[in-house]
């Protein structure tokens, strides 16, 4: 009975002790020397006016923000202590059929340090073109000491814009809630060879001149008004999330139905005005698809534990990044 | 009392006059219980030929000569020797007597069980002896515990019974349970096997040069045979410990033909709790019931209806239930998950001739998971809910039928095929919800998916002069999704006896899996799915070289040291990103999560061991490299496979300090287990989709590793006799200097990281009955 006793005092002890304090423990990691490596991100693609209708300005959006095409940025790794936001100039060449392109380096960095400084392409991208960058750190480009990183490159080549037309669509006021329009629009591929790729949809709302501006789905873009040359007449109410679909999502005619929402958020949609439904088909290159489906597992699996670790994917040689392209081809209703 | 020892030594081997070969054969059993031997060695010492009871405690040796002097000899029992004379075939009806009925006398032989004897390399055989002697998780005699404790054999993260042999994932080893494939051989997420030890007669390990009678898995073949009950008289055992108690009942049916063995086992953390949460909650208007408990319950029986007919039949169940059931004046919540197995198998062994053996049997196994979560939430007399039912699993129906033929001295043929019916249910998620008025309901039913599986071998063990060959194929068909697959896998091992009797060992052999476990690689759950291979996701395979030495020092030591090389292809992992619940569990192409690749493992292994006496144990050490490759993963680039642990080292020890006392310990180390930690960040300017501002990623797949691993564990033993049976008093500590194992690893947005371990020192304390 004593040695019994004996023991479980002693356990009991035991285990009060172990369990004094918690049951982490931090580690110090041996660093491994992970040497710094350039950034870059380019996004080309040819343009139309009627990109206006599909673009925010000033105002940030998380998601279905239009990222800002044919620019140019260039930055650099860190360890995961010591984040930055910091993009800057560098020793930039764009070359396309053995030519070299013009490029304008827009400075935006603020009081901190940070921004979004970018090259500005200034010529036209051209479909079926091969597109090739090469980027050196040059010292001095920012105000900040920086370490060197060796020379990065990538290279992509431009698809060819996919034609398509609109063949019907519907627009209605919600039964659930007069705040948001629901409609979609039946859109057609003719040709079979068109289908082959992952595409990217986007589809703005324009009306008549209504002071009113409509939210857009469920991340709201503020439109802006921008007086445009021929095919855009006037306000712009915004763009729905982005979304991906490939052959397996079309019909064999190469059909294929897009409902969209609308969300007035700051007044009373007005049933009687019509609407013009823009429509922008994006036909994204192998590493934009790549790039994008990644970045955006990326996002979804924050904090998820049951979850693979994402890897960004990268067709920058030596660094990080993406180097990528797209071709969009355009159509609009009335509704 | 003094203790006596007598040794002795045998000078026999002029026995043995050359002559017409005769089939000696017969049984080895327990005196007092019949109880078949399983794995007894058998030797004569004139021919100086030896052999192994198989799972039915039968043995069959053909020699030379008209007389000679067999030895028998089982780790725990008095050697036996008989001499036998005769010119016709002669069968043996053997019985040893336990060495702990002795009292004072410990009787060993220097000859008979001799590891250089075995072609075969890569193989562990251990006793129940031995693993009872072990320091168990809270007292739990532990089958794959032990395991982990040979080289070449890795356990996953702290705590878990997963084992992980040169360099193959978990789902890579074939567990057989009286020849039966079980599929999650383990309780509690991996912190207790699936066996009740007590019912377990024997464990053998084979890690390489696989003889061609085993097939359907890369990395290694553990075989655990159920305990045949006494056919004399009746007993039982038990014990009570601090998280379970367990219980066995053996007995005669027809005295001195059959018998039945029934064992039972189940934690009550859970009946436990229940009364103190009542307690403590009896004000509370909330109820709380939880529910946390395995259990598991097997039974045997077998009948001998002649000298050459024996019928087993052995039934396995086990279960993990957890959940709770929780309710107020406004909510309620029904969650439970629960997981089990169901083996059954029935066998009939056939004596032909004494040169002829058949087997027959029908074995069937299940493995299920089910989760349901039920979840009602009451306001201004309306009902919001949710509720989701997920279940996943895995049946085989099969059908074996094999041959042992001994055509002269020099060759012992074994042939057989086995079919097996696969059905596989691969995920099925429903659930539904009802909120503010909006009804939802999705279903996500992946729908079963069946496969045949047929394979045929023929093997041979050849002895000529100091060789022995084992060598052999293995021909394996699956067919499933109108999609066949077809392998043959060629096996050969060698033992070349030096003089000295150095054994130098040899074997290759190709293997070839068509079912399929995924798993994340940084935590193994209940609901990892086992899939099969189809049209999309190719069999793994794996071809192996193993060489190394073996030999037996000072009669009771073993010594091996043994080199291996092994390469995998088709080696599964998720694809980078996935989501079980997303893109497995809730998805109609879970096939499209699934990346394959190359895995390549190599290493040493060093084992010295001492079997026999007061002071038994041995000393384990492997150092091995493990990598993986696939296209999708890590840019392409070879990586560490999760479980590269570089050294790993156990040191056993038993000592008996007395009659009446005894103690164990085990002190394991080994190098941390590799992962992935970001160490690198590049921004990304406005309008891609991060909400960081930029992207944390790894430079390279597992570019770290957790701390060492290593823990000490102890117990005492005391047995005292009693009138009616023996009891026993065991206490002792797992984890006996507080050592923090991590189990997993976090990492906070600053990049800090911690290491999270589950298991501190544990004590136990447990009683233990035999009558």
């Amino acid at each position: 009975m004593y040695k019994i006793l004996f023991f479980l005092s002693f356990a009991a002890s035991a285990l009060y002790c172990s369990c004094e304090g918690d049951f982490t423990r931090e580690v110090t990691l041996k660093q491994i020397e992970v040497s710094t490596r350039g950034v870059v991100y380019g996004f080309l693609t040819n343009t139309d006016p009627r990109d206006l209708a599909f673009r925010s300005f000033g105002h940030p959006v998380k998601q279905g923000q239009e990222l800002a095409a044919n620019r140019i940025y260039i930055s650099h790794s860190s360890s995961v202590k010591h984040k930055h936001q910091l993009f800057y100039q560098a020793e930039v060449r764009l070359d396309s059929g053995g030519s070299e392109m013009e490029l304008i380096f827009n400075n935006r960095i603020n009081e901190n340090g940070n921004g979004g400084s970018y090259y500005s392409i200034v010529d036209e991208i051209h479909s079926g073109g091969v597109y090739s960058l090469k980027v050196r750190f040059s010292d001095g480009s920012t105000e900040t000491s920086l370490n060197h990183w060796p020379e990065v490159s990538g290279m992509d080549s431009v698809p060819e814009p996919v034609p398509f037309i609109l063949e019907g669509g519907s627009l209605e006021v919600s039964e659930k809630n007069s705040q948001y329009l629901e409609g979609y629009v039946d859109l057609k591929v003719e040709d079979e060879r068109h289908r082959q790729n992952v595409y990217q949809i986007e589809i703005s709302a324009v009306t008549g001149e209504d002071t009113s501006v409509i939210q857009p789905g469920d991340k709201p873009v503020y439109g802006v008004i921008q007086k445009q040359a021929n095919r855009v007449e006037s306000e712009v109410y915004g763009v729905l999330p982005n979304d991906m679909f490939e052959e397996i999502n079309f019909t064999r005619a190469g059909r294929k139905r897009v409902y969209f929402k609308l969300d007035n958020g700051t007044g009373q949609f007005n049933s009687g005005q019509p609407v013009r439904i823009l429509v922008r088909l994006s036909n994204l290159s192998e590493d934009y698809i790549r790039f994008l489906k990644s970045s955006r597992q990326y996002t979804a699996n924050q904090d998820n534990p049951f979850t693979e670790p994402v890897e960004i994917y990268s067709n920058i040689k030596n660094g990080y990044g993406v180097f990528a392209s797209m071709a969009r081809s355009y159509g609009e209703i009335g509704l | 009392m003094e203790k006596r020892y007598l040794i002795i030594v045998l000078l026999l081997m002029s026995l043995g006059v050359h002559g017409q070969p005769v089939i000696l054969d017969g049984t080895v059993t327990e005196s007092g219980s019949g109880t078949t031997l399983i794995g007894a060695n058998v030797r004569d010492m004139g021919s100086d030929k030896g052999t192994m009871t198989d799972g039915d405690g039968s043995f069959s040796l053909q020699v030379s000569g008209e007389e000679g002097l067999l030895v028998i000899s089982y780790v725990g029992y008095q050697v036996d020797t008989v001499f036998w004379s005769s010119s016709q075939d002669t069968m043996f009806h053997i019985e040893l007597v336990s060495s702990v009925y002795l009292g004072e006398v410990t009787i060993q032989s220097g000859r008979a069980g001799r590891i250089e004897d075995e072609s075969q390399a890569s193989m562990h055989r251990i006793s129940m002896e031995q693993i009872e002697k072990l320091p168990g998780l809270l007292g739990e005699t532990d089958v794959l515990k032990s395991l982990q404790l040979m080289p070449g054999v890795q356990s996953g993260t702290e705590g878990t019974s997963g084992i992980f042999v040169r360099g193959g994932s978990i789902d890579q080893n074939l567990i057989l349970v009286d020849g039966v494939a079980m599929y999650n051989p383990s309780h509690v997420l991996g912190l207790f096997s699936s066996f009740n030890s007590d019912a377990i007669q024997s464990v053998r390990m084979t890690k390489g040069g696989f003889p061609a009678r085993y097939g359907g898995r890369l990395s290694s073949v553990v075989e655990v045979d159920m305990r045949a009950g006494d056919t004399n008289d009746f007993h039982g055992s038990g014990q009570i410990g601090l998280i379970s108690s367990k219980l066995l009942l053996e007995g005669p049916i027809v005295r001195g033909k059959s018998s039945f063995l029934f064992s039972v086992r189940r934690s009550y953390t859970d009946l436990i709790a229940r009364p103190v949460i009542r307690m403590t909650r009896s004000e509370d208007k909330e109820q709380v019931l939880p529910t946390a408990y395995f259990h598991d319950a097997s039974i045997k029986l077998t009948h001998r209806f002649s000298d050459t007919d024996l019928l087993t039949v052995t039934g396995y169940m086990g279960a993990d239930n957890y959940g709770v059931k929780r309710s107020d004046d406004t909510e309620t919540t029904d969650a439970f998950v629960t997981w089990g197995n169901y083996l059954g198998t029935l066998n009939w062994k056939h004596r032909i001739n004494p040169k002829l053996f058949t087997n027959a049997s029908v074995t069937y196994s299940r493995y299920r998971l089910d989760n349901d979560v039920a979840y009602s939430f009451f306001k201004n007399g309306k009902e919001d809910y949710f509720n989701s039912i997920y279940y996943s699993g895995i049946s085989d129906i099969g059908l074996n039928y094999s041959f042992d033929f001994m055509p002269n001295r020099h060759h012992s043929l074994k042939m057989g095929m086995k079919w097996t019916h696969h059905i596989y249910s691969p995920g099925a998620l429903t659930y539904g919800y009802e909120l503010d008025g909006e009804n939802i309901r999705e279903d996500y039913q992946q729908g079963e998916m069946t496969s045949q599986e047929r394979a045929f071998f023929l093997e041979d063990d050849l002895e000529y002069g100091n060789f022995k060959i084992n060598a052999g194929f293995h021909f394996s068909q699956f067919y499933t999704d109108e999609k066949l697959y077809y392998s043959f896998q060629p096996r050969l091992s060698i033992r070349y006896l030096l003089p000295g009797r150095w054994a130098v060992k040899a074997s290759y052999a190709q293997m070839q899996q068509y079912i399929n476990l995924l798993t994340s690689e940084s935590l193994s759950l209940p609901s990892d799915l086992w899939i099969p291979s189809t049209d999309r996701i190719e069999p793994q395979t794996s071809w192996q070289w193993v060489v190394g030495v073996a030999k037996t020092l000072w009669k009771d030591y073993e010594f091996t040291l043994e080199g291996y090389y092994k390469e995998m292809n088709n080696v599964l992992s998720y694809q980078p990103g996935v989501s079980f619940i997303l893109d497995v569990a809730s998805s109609h192409d879970w096939q499209s999560s699934i990346a394959q690749g190359r895995g390549w493992a190599y290493g040493a292994e060093f084992l010295f061991k001492k079997k026999y006496g007061r002071t038994s144990g041995w000393v384990g050490y492997t150092l091995s490299w493990n990598y993986r490759q696939f296209d999708e993963i890590n840019q392409g680039e070879k990586f560490p496979f999760t479980y590269d642990r570089r050294h790993d080292l156990s040191l056993v020890l038993s000592h008996e300090l007395s009659d009446r006392w005894s103690v164990s310990g085990v002190w394991i180390y080994g190098t941390g287990n590799a992962y992935s930690v970001p160490d690198r960040y590049f921004p990304a300017p406005e309008g891609l989709p991060t909400e960081m501002g930029g992207y944390a990623v790894y430079s390279q797949k597992n570019n770290y590793r957790m701390s060492d691993y290593h823990r000490l564990d102890v117990s005492f033993t005391r047995t005292g006799q009693k009138k009616w049976g023996s009891t026993t008093w065991e206490f002792g500590a797992y984890n006996t200097y507080f050592r923090k194992n991590p189990f997993y690893v976090s990492q906070d947005q600053n990049g800090t990281v911690k290491e999270v371990s589950i298991l501190p020192i544990i004590p136990y304390i447990s009683w233990g009955f035999k009558f």
